[in-house]
């Protein structure tokens, strides 16, 4: 799903929730409001209805990096708007990646500890338990590698770059480089 | 009768598309295209094409005869002597008959919101800085959809009230 369909879904769910939330109480707040038109601008701006009006055809990169990052800092951040589901039941949000990462990073700190913990003792009965920790860490640095593919087929399919993606990239590549240090 | 294909500025924002056709149930047809004539929101009449249009041209071919009855042509409206991205742009297209009969004179709106796409795109990236949506964007987006469904349901009357006031209010200042 690339992102002028993920938008345009997303604005699809969110003014049905409107509708739905006036019709229940008959109120939405104005700052939630607001996300939607915003939502709505973001959505006439690269669906290109407006090139009748001397809009450009063609949106620069520069130009979708901001719309893509505007449309993941408006998502998830009012009750309208909610993170948007992909054709497979994924969500296609930077924030499904920083879930993974973070769970990999924790993986990552607890293999680090058991094997500064048998460095520390020095003990020959827990090199196995080294060895297998070492081995964990192999299996581990290359499901990250297997994440990191993934995620650069997801941007691709986004169409876009996302700031918040390369920012994880590069943390997650500075700390690759960390741990083979260790190792 | 005159069918209007595209009446458009262009995206390097400031050249006007004329495509127009005139479909005639006669062979040879009647009628012609006569002119191109360019009224302003500052020159508009509900009426017809003003006295005073900024832009005139007529339609001829290479003997100066009105023979025409497919027009596509470009016109630069940096020659005009306005500001392109504060004018609403009337285009008028009349027909002329080589019957008695009057021709018909048909219109279409053309504007430039170049303005409005760059401000708005650099107050998206405002907008990550800041906790809230500034009213003021708010406020413009809804000045311009306004104008918007205004020229698509042929109100140009509110379309021009809309426009001055958009650009009244935000003359000047970032959207």
């Amino acid at each position: 799903m690339n992102i002028n369909t993920t938008i345009n879904v997303s604005l699809q769910n969110a003014l049905l929730n409107y509708f739905n939330t006036l019709s229940d109480i008959g109120y939405v707040e104005y700052p939630d409001v607001y996300k939607l038109i915003v939502l709505d601008m973001i959505n006439d701006i690269i669906s290109l209805k407006l090139t009748k009006y001397a809009f450009p055809t063609i949106v620069s990169e520069d130009d979708i990096r901001t719309i893509t990052t505007t449309f993941y800092n408006l998502v998830n951040s009012t009750f309208l708007i909610p993170v948007p589901i992909n054709n497979n039941g994924s969500t296609p949000t930077p924030n499904s990646y920083y879930l993974d990462l973070s769970y990999l990073y924790k993986y990552i700190a607890e293999q680090i500890v058991t094997i500064n913990e048998s460095i520390n003792t020095k003990d020959e009965a827990t090199n196995d338990k080294l060895d297998t920790a070492v081995l964990a860490i192999n299996s581990t640095l290359t499901s990250i590698n297997n994440t990191l593919i993934s995620m650069n087929t997801e941007i691709s399919n986004l169409g876009a770059t996302d700031n918040l993606v390369i920012e994880s990239l590069n943390n997650l590549a500075s700390r690759i480089k960390i741990l083979e240090f260790k190792i | 009768m005159i069918v209007i294909n595209n009446i458009s500025i262009k995206e390097d924002g400031h050249t006007l598309n004329v495509s127009a056709v005139i479909n005639s149930t006669t062979y040879p047809p009647t009628t012609y295209f006569d002119s191109i004539i360019i009224d302003t929101q500052d020159t508009y009449l509900n009426t017809g094409p003003s006295t005073t249009p900024i832009y005139t041209h007529s339609i001829v071919d290479v003997d100066n005869h009105h023979t025409l009855t497919t027009i596509n042509m470009d016109i630069d409206l940096s020659q005009v002597g306005v500001d392109i991205t504060k004018t609403m742009f009337f285009v008028y297209l009349k027909e002329t008959s080589t019957e008695t009969i009057v021709g018909e004179t048909k219109f279409d709106v053309a504007i430039s919101l170049r303005d409005y796409y760059v401000s708005a795109l650099s107050s998206l990236k405002d907008l990550d800085c800041k906790c809230s949506i500034p009213k003021d964007f708010i406020d413009t987006y809804l000045l311009v959809k306004a104008i918007l469904l205004c020229l698509e349901s042929k109100s140009y009357d509110m379309a021009i009230r809309y426009w001055n006031k958009y650009y009244i209010t935000h003359l000047n200042c970032t959207v």
